[in-house]
C-alpha cells in the first residue's frame, strides 16, 4: 500500500498553519512529525484523520483521494488524538463495545490487538478512575477496532510512565511489523527509534530530516 | 451516574410534593375557617337593597361565613384576581325595580374555582333554599287537601291542589333563575391548588436537568472529534445524545406526573382524573418534557465545567419559572412583565400544562413550546460545531 500527502495546506483565518505538505509513505513505514509546540503537527494529524478540511491537498492512498471517500477513509484510517477520545462515566468494556461488535471483541480480548495491549486487566473500570496509560491504551484499542492499515497517533506515549510506555511502543512496533502505516506526531525519543523517517514541521512546511540519535542536532532545527 | 440521577430525582420530587401539600393544606384551611368576604357591585344605592344586605350583615346566620363590601367592579376583579376578596355580585342596575314588578333579575356571581371555595358553599346554601321551599309547598300542598275534605270540598280539591302545585313550582323556578354563577380562576381557569400544581411541576421538571449535569457537561471535545473522524457529524451526535437524555428526563417526569394525577382528589380539576387517562398524559407531557429538556441540554452544551453547569442550570431555571409565574400567579406581576413572561419557556411549559388539566387544547403554547425546542436545539448544534472548531484551531 502506497499513502500519500499532496499540497495540504490550512490556514486560520489569516494565520497559514501548514503549506504545501507533500511526503509519501509504504506500508510498515513509520513517519514521524516533529517541531516545536503550536507548529502545526497536531492540525495535521487531524486534517488527515478528516477532523478538519484543509484548504487545498489531498490525502492518496494507492491512488485513491481519501478526502473524497469519506466511507474509505474511516475504513482505512485510524486515529488516536491527544487527550482522552472516551467517554468517561463509562468503563473499558462499554467504551470499546461502541466500536466493536461483541463477538469481535471477545476475540480480540482474548489473543487478539486488546490483549496485546493488556485491556483485559481493566476491562469493568470505568474511564474516570483509569490511570493516563490505561486510557491511552484504551484509545487505541478503540482506534484500531476495523483493523485500518494507517494509523495517525498524537504523541501517544506522552506523560505515560516507563511501563505503559513500553507496552505502547511494543504494540505499535508489531502492528508496524504486520504492514500497518504509523503516522507519529512526538517529541519522544523511543518513538523516534520506532520511525523510519522524520518530517520537522517548520512555518508550516515538512522538511524531511536524517535522525541519528542525536537530539540536540534535531532541537537545533526546531 | 443512574442511581445519582434518580436519587437527587426522587428528593426533588419529595421536596416539591411537600411544598404542593403545604399550599394545599392552606388552601383548605382558608376555605374551612376563614370568613368569605364578598364584593357587591352595580346597583347598590337603593334603600330596599341597602336594607336587605344590611339585614343578611346583621341578622341572617350566613353572617358568621361572610363579610360584604361594596366594591366597583374592575377593583372587585382586581381584589378577586388577588385573593382579597373570594367572590363578587353583580347586582344589575334596575334589579329593585324590576322586583317590585315582580320580575326577578338574574345576579351574576363571579367567583374563582376550587374544591371547597365559595362555589360549594354556594351551592349548597341554594339547595338547602330549594329544600324548605319543597318541604313547606308539600306541607300546603297536602294541608289545602286535608282542610278541602274536612270542609265538603273534595271535588274541587283537585283542581286547587294543582293550581297551588303550579304556583310553587313557577315560585322555585324563579328561585332558579335568580342566580347565574360565573368562574374567573386565579390564571388560566385554574383553582389555586391547580395553578400551584402546574407550577411547581414545571420547576420540577426544569430542576431534573441538574443532577443530569455529570452525564452532559463536557470538559473537552477530543470524543466528539474523534466521532466527527468517523463521520458521525455533529448533527447527529447532538441528536443521538439528545434523545438518549429525552428518554431519561420523560421516564423521570412520567412517572411522579402520574403519581400526583392519580391521587391528586384534592385539586378540582384532577378530582375526575383515571387511570385510563394516563397514555393522553404521557402524549400531552412530550411536548413539554421535549423543551424543558431541551432548554437544559443547551445549557450544558454552553458550559466546559461541572461547577458552571449546576449553577447555570440552577439559576436560569429559577429565574425562568419565577418570570414564569411558576412561584406567584401571574397577576402578582406587572401587567407588561405578564404579556412577554408567558411566552418565555417556563410561562409556556406552565400554560401547557395548565391547558390540559383545565381541558383545554392550548396551541398557542403548545406551538411556542416547539418553536423553542427546534431553536434550543439548532443553538446547541451550533454551539458544538464551534467548540469543534474552536478546538481544531487550538491544535
Amino acid at each position: 500500500m502506497l499513502v500519500e500527502m499532496k499540497g495540504i495546506q490550512k490556514r486560520f483565518k489569516r494565520k497559514e498553519v501548514l503549506r504545501d505538505i507533500t511526503f509519501s509513505l509504504h506500508s510498515g513505514m513509520c513517519a514521524g512529525i516533529l517541531g516545536a509546540n503550536g507548529c502545526g503537527k497536531s492540525t495535521l494529524l487531524s486534517i488527515l484523520a478528516g477532523v478538519q478540511k484543509p484548504q487545498s491537498g489531498s490525502f492518496l492512498c494507492d491512488g485513491m483521494n481519501l478526502f473524497k471517500k469519506p466511507a474509505l477513509h474511516t475504513q482505512l484510517v485510524g486515529y488516536v488524538p491527544q487527550g482522552t477520545p472516551l467517554m468517561e462515566e463509562l468503563t473499558a468494556k462499554d467504551n470499546l463495545l461502541l466500536w466493536y461488535g461483541a463477538a469481535q471483541m471477545k476475540k480480540e480480548l482474548d489473543d487478539g490487538v486488546l490483549a496485546m495491549l493488556g485491556i483485559h486487566t481493566f476491562l469493568k473500570t470505568p474511564v474516570y478512575k483509569m490511570s493516563g496509560g490505561m486510557k491511552k491504551r484504551l484509545s487505541i484499542g478503540c482506534a484500531v477496532a476495523k483493523h485500518p492499515p494507517v494509523l495517525l497517533l498524537d504523541e501517544p506515549t506522552a506523560a505515560l510512565d516507563l511501563v505503559c510506555r513500553e507496552n505502547i511502543v511494543a504494540y505499535l512496533t508489531r502492528y508496524k511489523a504486520q504492514g500497518g502505516i504509523l503516522l507519529l506526531a512526538t517529541h519522544d525519543a523511543s518513538e523516534l527509534d520506532l520511525c523510519d523517517v522524520w518530517y520537522v514541521l517548520k512555518d508550516g512546511k515538512a522538511q524531511p530530516f536524517a535522525y541519528d540519535g542525536d537530539v540536540h542536532a534535531l532541537v537545533k532545527t526546531f | 451516574m443512574l442511581p445519582f440521577v434518580l436519587t437527587v430525582s426522587v428528593v426533588l420530587c419529595t421536596g416539591l410534593a411537600l411544598v404542593f401539600h403545604m399550599i394545599l393544606a392552606q388552601d383548605t384551611g382558608r376555605a374551612d375557617k376563614q370568613k368569605f368576604k364578598i364584593g357587591v357591585v352595580g346597583e347598590t344605592a337603593g334603600s330596599y337593597l341597602g336594607f336587605g344586605i344590611q339585614a343578611i350583615k346583621t341578622f341572617d346566620s350566613s353572617r358568621f361565613a361572610m363579610e360584604m363590601v361594596y366594591l366597583e367592579e374592575p377593583d372587585a376583579k382586581a381584589q378577586l384576581t388577588d385573593g382579597e376578596i373570594a367572590a363578587y355580585v353583580v347586582i344589575p342596575d334596575t334589579f329593585v325595580e324590576k322586583a317590585v314588578q315582580g320580575e326577578i333579575l338574574s345576579l351574576r356571581f363571579v367567583s374563582t374555582s376550587g374544591a371547597l371555595s365559595l362555589n360549594t358553599l354556594f351551592k349548597e346554601e341554594i339547595t338547602s333554599a330549594v329544600s324548605d321551599i319543597l318541604s313547606s309547598s308539600q306541607k300546603g300542598v297536602y294541608g289545602l287537601q286535608h282542610a278541602m275534605q274536612a270542609n265538603g270540598l273534595s271535588q274541587k280539591a283537585g283542581g286547587m291542589m294543582d293550581r297551588l302545585a303550579i304556583e310553587y313550582i313557577d315560585f322555585i323556578l324563579d328561585r332558579s333563575e335568580l342566580c347565574r354563577v360565573e368562574v374567573l380562576g386565579i390564571s388560566d381557569n385554574l383553582s389555586l391548588p391547580g395553578y400551584f400544581l402546574c407550577g411547581l411541576f414545571t420547576l420540577f421538571a426544569f430542576f431534573l436537568n441538574i443532577p443530569c449535569a455529570p452525564l452532559l457537561v463536557k470538559s473537552d471535545m477530543v470524543f466528539h472529534s474523534v466521532l466527527v473522524s468517523k463521520r458521525i457529524h455533529v448533527a447527529k451526535q447532538i441528536l443521538c445524545e439528545y434523545t438518549a437524555f429525552f428518554i431519561l428526563l420523560f421516564i423521570l417526569t412520567a412517572v411522579p406526573i402520574s403519581v400526583l394525577f392519580l391521587n391528586g382528589a384534592a385539586v378540582l380539576e384532577l378530582s375526575d382524573f383515571s387511570i385510563g387517562m394516563l397514555p393522553s398524559l404521557w402524549l400531552r407531557l412530550i411536548p413539554f418534557v421535549a423543551t424543558v429538556s431541551c432548554c437544559g441540554f443547551l445549557l450544558f452544551e454552553l458550559v466546559s465545567e461541572l461547577i458552571s453547569g449546576v449553577l447555570a442550570q440552577f439559576v436560569v431555571s429559577v429565574v425562568l419559572c419565577y418570570i414564569g409565574g411558576c412561584f406567584y400567579p401571574m397577576a402578582f406581576f406587572p401587567d407588561v412583565m405578564q404579556k412577554y413572561a408567558v411566552w418565555l419557556p417556563a410561562g409556556l411549559a406552565r400554560t401547557y400544562l395548565a391547558g390540559y388539566i383545565s381541558g383545554e387544547a392550548a396551541w398557542p403554547a403548545l406551538l411556542g413550546l416547539c418553536v423553542y425546542f427546534v431553536i434550543f436545539l439548532g443553538a446547541a448544534i451550533a454551539i458544538r460545531n464551534r467548540k469543534i472548531r474552536k478546538r481544531r484551531a487550538a491544535a
